[in-house]
């Protein structure tokens, strides 16, 4: 196993971390900018900072090391950092302008769908690549960007998979926020759960706007839909609306052990920010935890912290890693090694690149898919600890392979055609 | 501490005569017990640890047990020995019954790499079952209700015995009930049991009105093969319960409203000053929100270690003291100079609040999370299947010492009369010696701090960033308006009664807590446009404004400015820019976005009209844009690549639709296939929205700052609603995937020129339409109507006692209003390419139209251009950070440089743009329009 992992061109993560500083390399002079498209400010400030800081020290992890090596010259990465300030349209326009004034190689950016969204023509119409480090509701397939979180069957199906053999649940409660994800989530889910034989009234779903903070009425729902055990609640609720959640829960009387809450967009990044003694016991499905128990992982760990530290950035050495901070994290180091791989920054060849690439990710060895963007990667479930990080409860064996569009909401398998991509192809 | 005593309890039971003959398992040595514990932690092994310890019958075990369900155990590293930890300190054995240390003494090193010991999932569970059925036989009461429930619902048919007695003779009512349910539980989900026995047990949960034993008997009614005696029972029973679910559901409502009403009033009681009483339209109440909260976290940071749950004590003056501080400053520096200018204290509030955020972002970043007290855990049962939190409770007692502290001191202070007297009639209480500064002062501080508990509040309830404010904001405004501005009992009357409403319409199973939020906005509009008033009305110095009698800053300029303005715009957006983008100097993309920046202009110019012109302030102007945006949104989706078995679902939708069954086009798409029809659609759905609005509420005399609170709410009806997946408007995603229009290609075509692209000739068509827009603009401002709109503004009142019928010229001005921002709109997506509820429809959006106005300077139209044009682009360039030759120029500047190319940055844009909104009221009234006259007249 490991020797074919280390036929593999420089990209170890681990490996460029445990390499001495050697400065960067400005004896050759050569830059070349990446785009860095995460929102410093607004809404998605508290999720996305994090993100920006990490591709900041991929960066600067990649400079020490020697840069990246193209046809014999190394060249300095030169992030980009702009501020689309959650306003959506304005990720259209900072794309944009990455790609036409600052005229970077690649972008690293975007957390929610619909900023994605919303640059997405813009880096088709250019032919520029995108690396999105956030799971999300699937059903899209764009040449021009590669989705290095996961994709529904990644997170989303395992997890209710644990429920009914580990949990024992036979009553499910799909709670989330009122937003394309937790709807597309839980269509997939729903249509799991029947296939799996549960009675359709065994199944709830339920939403509420965006930073909803009165759970008062719905926990006392789920109380009564719980009340006779083996019910779990599969959470899709974003951001904000989870410390009310889990606060209300606990207040009425629920623990994890009447009725454990599996949640999808909960990670040790938002734990920093709520009452974990409320939390303890509960679950979520991921891809990566900062538990991972392996040496690359504690150096990628300690690795960012001294980062945060270094630049005096808030948190310092009590920030923590979670699974789209990894993904944002080993999606540079991805470029990097494609860029070299194919010898160029040209994105047609680099995307070729990308296709198949395996690499060791400071979570574990990870796999680019060979054709549909997305990444093969494990599924871990853990239960959230008192002191805000996971114990791995559940790992899946080996990489699961990514969809692009759910083969349970296509049953007859006819998925749209990518989109995007080398602009010859198109007509 | 349950645990605890049932562990001894636990330990008498093991060691009881009845099961002295168990296998002498004490003999096992301690390393040997543990060794198997360790079991418990892999799955492979789990279920058979468990039965293996449990047949050990040994009270080492049940000890073990207990400290691992407490979440108490450890191990020294990853591979070391297994260590009790019951608190930070200890490290002691996981077997004895006493606190004794391990042996050897772990070293230091080990100390420190502590791991969890919870066991597998698996392993909890079958421990857990086994000490229910121990914890039946404990004497802690609330151990076996725990117990008793529990057997229940895992149906272990070996605690029957147990079960009924404790059912029978158990000295705690709770425990009776849970132990009688749980028997009739197992007994009715038991096939085997005979019939009689079944239907008994049916019978009996139904007295009990065992909520838990629902599904069982619906689905024992279900069930065609069932026993009809037992079937009948349990019919019976399920109804006995489902009366006793909507009783006990109708108490947990009340106290729910009275929970999330009492939030309300908390949240609003500082603007009901601030914004009421004093008539400031503080924007920055949401920030002083957060200032209380983000103190109340700084003392859990800072004093935490040392006070533990005490430093929530220590909070509560602190909070309030320093949101009053901040308050006080900006009084003091601020708003104090815009007394005079209500409407302007909008747009430099909302440079406060900017500046804020960013200033708390900056220090401690947005990730900001606290250790409620434990208090404040868990809750009061106040009957069987209603529990009161604590944490509600609290904030309830919380609010009502705030309402009570509050009316004491306006009713009983001095203060408090030179307050009521200052808010009542300035001019008197002036000469009457009050000194107002002080006043207005103290008030505004009153205000802040008050706001300032409310966040104190919130922490037990919420997480707290520096964004949280806006989460709060408009629903602190609208609180404050529907119980009339200028009245502090408004506030608790209307902060209530949205609560009980809210709280009472959400559990209709055909609403969602969306369509409940809208419902109330609905309901709350409607009870304005009753009661154009608010529940109390008053006249405070809010109210006078309301009246028009502050008039707004108005500029006077030239007609010569005008012709100034017009050259100056047709030469640089007719003719130097073409020039310019065909020679190359200036990017395709900058004209695109100097193409989107002008539709926004034309949305602007509306609400110039009526704001500057008619005086009225609307905060849904951007609502019509996002109107006439979708449906051009529309007509492009219609034209764009398609998806679906059929091939007839446009890419935007397909994400939303995607499933099984539900593949047909919505209805409506067809409708927009067509441009014309789609164009005039663009206009029609903004009027008529805009007519409704205007008609409904201007004939109801809704006015001033009531009008544009309701506004805002409308605009936030919609937000929510547009953002349903069910809409099949792309939910969040929103309409994207243009790809023509009008059979042209919009992705430029890198073969033809310049002049040939589509973005190109967008670009040309808005400047030209904003030219149009804008003559038109002029034309009704100087016409008989535009002097009838200024009189409005004026005075409203004499010019309806001279006959005029002003709600037809005010609902006719609205809805040219809201036409031309459905113009707007039209030409700002297709050069877009995305339009999302999420930012267009938002409720900031509208208000930003406010501020590029306020910021051009108001009833001047140009101001409205030119103010839109600045705000947008300074907007753009600084969330980019610095570009090169800024920092290669500016940064090296001595002693600056550094300042300079860090204020550029994308980490601190806020500071620049929140000052400047501070600042442009406070510098130059009048907005950038008033520079000219201002020039002259310094010359």
């Amino acid at each position: 196993m490991n020797s074919r992992f280390n036929r593999l061109t420089g990209l170890l993560a681990a490996a460029a971390m445990s390499a001495p500083m050697m400065g960067a390399p400005d004896a050759w002079g050569e830059e070349v900018s990446i785009g860095v498209l995460h929102s410093l400010s607004g809404t998605m400030a508290i999720s996305e900072t994090s993100l920006r800081d990490v591709v900041l020290m991929a960066a600067e992890e990649i400079n020490a090391a020697g840069g990246v090596k193209v046809g014999g010259k190394a060249y300095t990465i030169k992030p980009e950092v702009v501020d689309p300030a959650s306003d959506w349209p304005l990720f259209a326009e900072k794309a944009k302008e990455l790609i036409v004034d600052k005229d970077v190689a690649v972008t690293f950016g975007c957390w929610t769908s619909v900023s994605r969204k919303s640059c997405l023509p813009v880096f088709e119409e250019y032919n520029e690549l995108l690396f999105y480090p956030v799971q999300y509701e699937g059903e899209e397939q764009s040449l021009n960007v590669f989705y290095t979180a996961a994709s529904p069957n990644q997170q989303l199906v395992p997890a209710a998979q644990y429920a009914i053999d580990e949990l024992g649940s036979k009553k499910f409660y799909l709670l989330g926020t009122d937003y394309v994800f937790p709807r597309t989530a839980n269509k997939v889910l729903k249509a799991f759960l029947l296939k799996q034989g549960v009675p359709e009234a065994n199944i709830m779903e339920e939403y509420t706007p965006f930073h909803h903070q009165d759970y008062q009425t719905i926990v006392s729902k789920i109380k009564t839909f719980a009340a006779g055990g083996d019910a779990v609640v599969l959470s899709t609720i974003n951001g904000d609306s989870n410390v009310p959640f889990y606060t209300e829960f606990a207040n009425q009387g629920l623990t994890s052990d009447d009725c454990p809450i599996v949640a999808f967009s909960v990670a040790e990044d938002e734990l920093r920010a709520m009452d974990t003694s409320k939390l303890e016991g509960h679950l979520a499905a991921w891809n990566y935890f900062q538990s991972i128990d392996t040496p690359q992982n504690a150096a990628f760990v300690q690795a960012f912290k001294d980062y945060c530290v270094k630049e005096g950035l808030p948190g310092g050495a009590d920030r923590v890693t979670d699974d789209p901070i990894e993904a944002a994290y080993y999606g540079v180091y991805v470029w990097k090694a494609a860029v070299e791989k194919a010898g160029s920054f040209d994105v047609d060849k680099v995307r070729e690149a990308v296709y198949g690439i395996e690499f060791a990710a400071p979570g574990g060895k990870k796999k680019m898919h060979e054709s549909n963007q997305h990444t093969y990667k494990p599924v871990y479930i853990g239960e959230i600890r008192a002191d805000g990080q996971f114990d791995i409860v559940w790992e899946s064996e080996g990489l699961v392979e990514p969809d692009s569009y759910s083969s349970l909401l296509h049953p007859g398998g006819k998925f749209p055609a990518p989109t995007g991509g080398p602009k010859a192809v198109k007509h | 501490m349950p645990w605890i005593v049932w562990l001894f309890a636990a330990l008498a039971l093991v060691w009881s005569p009845a099961r002295a003959e168990a296998p002498a398992g004490a003999t096992l040595a301690d390393a040997a017990v543990l060794e198997l514990a360790r079991g418990l932690n892999d799955n492979a092994t789990a279920q058979d640890a468990v039965d293996q310890l449990v047949a050990l019958k040994d009270p080492r075990v049940v000890r073990l047990f207990n400290r691992l369900m407490d979440n108490q155990l450890r191990t020294l590293g990853r591979e070391g020995p297994l260590v009790w930890r019951p608190d930070d300190n200890g490290v002691l054995d996981p077997l004895a019954k006493e606190r004794v240390a391990v042996v050897p003494a772990p070293s230091d090193e080990q100390l420190a790499d502590l791991k969890s010991f919870r066991g597998k999932r698996k392993a909890r569970r079958g421990v857990q079952q086994r000490l229910a059925l121990l914890g039946l036989e404990v004497d802690d009461v609330q151990t076996r209700a725990e117990s008793a429930r529990s057997v229940g619902n895992k149906r272990q048919a070996e605690a029957l015995p147990l079960l009924r007695q404790l059912a029978q003779a158990d000295p705690d009512a709770g425990v009776r009930r849970l132990a009688a349910g749980s028997a009739a539980l197992i007994v009715l989900d038991d096939a085997q049991a005979s019939v009689g026995d079944r239907a008994a047990a049916a019978q009996t949960l139904g007295e009990l009105k065992s909520i838990r034993a629902l599904a069982v008997l619906d689905g024992i009614t279900a069930d065609a093969a069932a026993d009809p005696a037992v079937a009948t029972a349990a019919r019976a029973a399920s109804k006995q319960i489902g009366r006793h679910i909507r009783f006990t559901s109708w108490v947990s409502n009340a106290f729910f409203g009275l929970s999330a009403g009492s939030i309300l009033v908390l949240l609003a009681l500082g603007l009901a000053i601030t914004f009421g009483l004093m008539g400031v339209i503080n924007m920055a109440h949401g920030e002083m929100l957060m200032i209380g909260a983000v103190t109340t976290w700084a003392c859990f940071n800072f004093f935490g270690g040392v006070l533990g749950d005490y430093f929530y004590l220590v909070a509560f003056p602190l909070s309030f003291l320093i949101a009053a501080a901040v308050g006080w400053l900006t009084e003091v520096l601020i708003v104090r100079h815009l007394y005079k200018r209500p409407l302007d204290s909008l747009l430099a509030t909302i440079g406060v609040s900017f500046v804020l955020i960013q200033a708390v972002r900056n220090w401690k970043g947005d990730n900001l999370g606290l250790k409620t007290p434990a208090v404040f855990g868990g809750g009061f049962e106040l009957m069987q299947d209603v529990t009161l939190a604590y944490n509600r409770l609290f904030i309830i007692v919380l609010c009502v010492f705030c309402v009570v502290a509050t009316a004491v001191i306006f009713r009983f202070t001095k203060i408090g009369l030179v307050l009521r007297a200052t808010v009542q009639n300035r001019a008197m209480a002036e000469s009457l010696g009050v000194n107002t500064r002080r006043v207005d002062m103290f008030t505004f501080a009153l205000g802040a701090g008050l706001a300032g508990l409310g966040g104190y509040g919130l922490v037990l309830v919420t997480n707290i960033s520096p964004q949280m404010g806006q989460t709060y904001i408009v629903n602190s405004f609208l609180t404050v308006v529907v119980g009339g501005v200028g009245k502090l009992v408004g506030v608790i009357v209307s902060g209530l009664g949205v609560g009980f409403l809210t709280k009472f319409i959400e559990p209709f199973w055909f609403f969602d807590s969306s369509y409940a939020q809208i419902a109330v906005i609905l309901i709350v509009v409607l009870f304005i446009q009753r009661r154009p008033g608010g529940l109390f009305p008053d006249k405070g110095r809010a109210a006078n404004a309301a009246t028009g009698e502050d008039m707004p800053f108005l500029t006077k300029y030239k007609a010569s400015t005008d012709w100034i303005c017009g050259a100056l715009f047709a030469g640089v957006f007719l003719v130097l820019v073409p020039l310019l983008y065909g020679s190359g100097t200036l990017s395709p993309e900058f004209v695109n976005k100097l193409g989107y920046i002008l539709a926004f202009a034309i949305c602007a110019i509306g609400l110039d009209l009526i704001w500057g012109y008619m005086g009225v302030l609307s905060l849904c102007q951007f609502l019509f844009f996002g109107l006439g945006g979708y449906c051009m949104g529309l007509y492009l989706i219609n034209h764009g690549p398609m998806e679906g078995p059929n091939g007839d679902i446009p890419r935007a939708l397909f994400v939303v639709m995607s499933g099984v069954g539900e593949l047909s086009p919505p209805w409506f798409l067809k409708f927009f296939r067509s441009f014309p029809v789609a164009v005039m659609l663009g206009l029609l759905i903004p009027g008529l929205l805009a007519l409704l609005i205007g008609v409904t509420n201007f004939r109801s005399r809704v006015r001033g700052v009531y009008f544009a609170i309701l506004t805002q709410a409308i605009t936030v009806a919609f937000y929510i609603l547009f953002q349903k997946n069910e809409l099949v408007l792309g939910g969040t995603n929103g309409l994207t995937n243009f790809t023509h229009i009008l059979g042209f290609a919009i992705v430029p075509d890198g073969d033809a020129g310049p002049f040939a692209q589509t973005r190109f000739w967008m670009y040309m068509v808005t400047v030209v339409v904003v030219m149009a827009v804008f003559v038109v603009a002029k034309l009704i401002v100087h016409s008989g109507f535009g002097r009838l709109l200024v009189a409005i503004r004026d005075d409203e009142t004499r010019l309806r006692f001279i006959g005029y019928r002003t709600w037809v010229y005010k609902a006719a001005a609205f809805m040219i209003a809201g036409v031309f921002a459905g113009i707007g709109g039209m030409l700002y997506v297709p050069q877009k390419g995305i339009i999302t509820p999420g930012s267009e429809l938002s409720a900031l959006a509208s208000i930003m139209v406010v501020v590029w106005v306020a910021f051009g300077g108001r009833g001047t139209l140009w101001g409205a251009v030119w103010g839109t044009i600045a705000v947008r682009l300074l907007y753009d360039a600084l969330t980019s950070g610095a570009p090169d030759w800024y920092v290669d120029s500016v940064g090296a500047l001595p002693g600056v440089g550094g300042f300079f190319t860090g204020v550029w940055s994308a980490d601190s844009w806020m500071f620049v743009l929140g000052g400047l909104f501070i600042l442009v009221p406070l510098l130059l009234p009048g907005g950038l329009m008033s520079i000219p006259s201002r020039l002259r007249r310094s010359a």
